[in-house]
């Protein structure tokens, strides 16, 4: 159940980098951003 | 569509194309190595065969036996209880692929830890597998991580409260399967490991079992034998035996306030003699230099060397290295004098096992030359 919890936060936390990155208009910051999604698509994927 | 929108979207197309890439090569992990049951193998069956609640789960491996069908004492073999340890592992895969049990039953668990295998340490730089060319092919098997995968079980918790001891731990043993014994069913799952490999020394009613691991050359417990009070006879006896031929082991006991390891649970907790032994691995410790398959299979760091020559390392260290095959044929030997000396002192239940390759031989031949 904990498991599936931080799952969730993790999916939630992806939304809102998500949101970010498109209201964003510093292109650096925007690249930052993007980097951030990386591990949170993998764990949420369950593949890292 | 505004410019910041559209680098967005260039920037959502190269995560895509990240986590592509790199999940797939991630995925290759999850791939089952291969291991060839050899001649002495009668019976494979799986770990979840003594703890059903483990079937269809990362944590479930395979268990080979070898049963001569004689009398004779029963023993266990664990390799893989580290998957980042792979003269452990290698050892259990050589005994799978190459002996035969002539009196009692030989029974080994190559990835005790099989979750272990599917994901490296993060930060060390480990290579993912390396390769032994066998007697008929080019092999690969994966360099694992020391515990259980995390990613079905996360999170860890801050703070890894020992069952049944209490004994605080950090947060990541909780998946140490040698931080784990006895276990527990409703335990974590590698709580849950730990609960099976307990019934099945239970249920096969193993009388002497071993754990086979390696460390860092810098850890003050290599190159040894690690036992229970109640073995201790017979890791002395296997100890002098083991001198003559030249090869120094030290003798280690296990401490009686440290709990969860194999050698101090097995036996508490059940009638077996327990051993656990450990080669130097140069992989594994702080002072090496570039981590790639050759230190996995060659063992040679300069680094570790220098710090031989300063004399800060306990063991020996010359330019030769580590090689797999030494560390292999350590566990080897070491195996056949225990159980030489089990036989000498529970002379009614033999255990007595062909064709294990002597130290010198796989040495000189090579880990390959065992495997099918």
């Amino acid at each position: 159940m904990l498991h599936w919890t931080y799952i969730l936060i993790a999916a939630f936390v992806f939304v809102l980098v998500l949101r970010e990155l498109f209201a964003e208009r510093n292109w650096r910051t925007q690249i930052a951003l993007a980097l951030v999604l990386i591990p949170l698509i993998l764990r949420i994927l369950h593949i890292k | 569509m505004e410019r910041h929108h559209i680098v967005a979207l260039c920037a959502l197309i190269v995560v895509g194309l990240v986590c592509t890439i790199a999940g797939r090569e991630f995925l290759t992990m999850y791939q089952p190595d291969e291991i060839l049951a050899g001649p002495g193998v009668t019976e494979v069956r799986l770990l979840s065969t003594y703890f059903g609640p483990l079937a269809g789960t990362a944590s479930d491996t395979k268990v080979y036996i070898m049963d001569s069908g004689k009398p004779g004492a029963t023993a266990l073999v664990l390799g893989g209880t580290h998957p980042n340890e792979p003269a452990g592992f290698m050892t259990a895969v050589l005994l799978t692929e190459h002996v035969v049990a002539s009196e009692g039953k030989l029974i080994v668990i190559p990835q005790a830890c099989n979750s272990g295998f599917s994901c490296t340490d993060p930060l060390e730089g480990y290579p993912q597998s390396y390769t032994i060319q066998s007697k008929s092919k080019l092999r690969t098997f994966r360099f694992g991580a020391r515990a259980s995968n995390p990613v079905p079980e996360w999170p860890d918790p801050l703070v890894f409260l020992q069952y049944p001891s209490g004994q605080q731990l950090s947060g990541n043993e909780v998946r140490n399967l040698n931080r784990s014994y006895p276990g527990r069913p409703e335990g974590t799952a590698t709580e849950r490991i730990a609960y099976a490999i307990m019934r099945l020394i239970e249920q096969e009613k193993v009388d002497i079992a071993f754990d086979l691991h390696e460390a860092a050359p810098e850890i003050p417990i290599i190159d040894a034998i690690v036992t229970h009070e109640k073995g201790k006879d017979i890791a002395a006896s296997a100890l002098f035996t083991l001198e003559m031929e030249n090869l120094q082991y030290a003798l280690e006991m296990s401490p009686v306030n440290f709990r969860g390891l194999s050698h101090r649970e097995w036996g508490d907790n059940s009638h077996v003699f327990p051993f656990l032994m450990e080669t130097s691995n140069p992989i594994q410790g702080r002072l090496r230099g570039k981590t790639g398959t050759s230190l996995i299979i060659q063992g040679v760091d300069e680094r570790y060397f220098e710090a031989a020559q300063l004399g800060t390392m306990r063991i020996t260290y010359d330019l030769a290295g580590e090689p797999l095959a030494r560390r292999v044929g350590r566990h080897l030997r070491g195996l056949n004098a225990l159980f030489g000396a089990y036989a000498e002192t529970v002379p009614e239940k033999r255990i007595v096992i062909e064709n294990i390759p002597s130290f010198e031989a796989i040495v000189r031949q090579g880990v390959g030359q065992y495997l099918n």
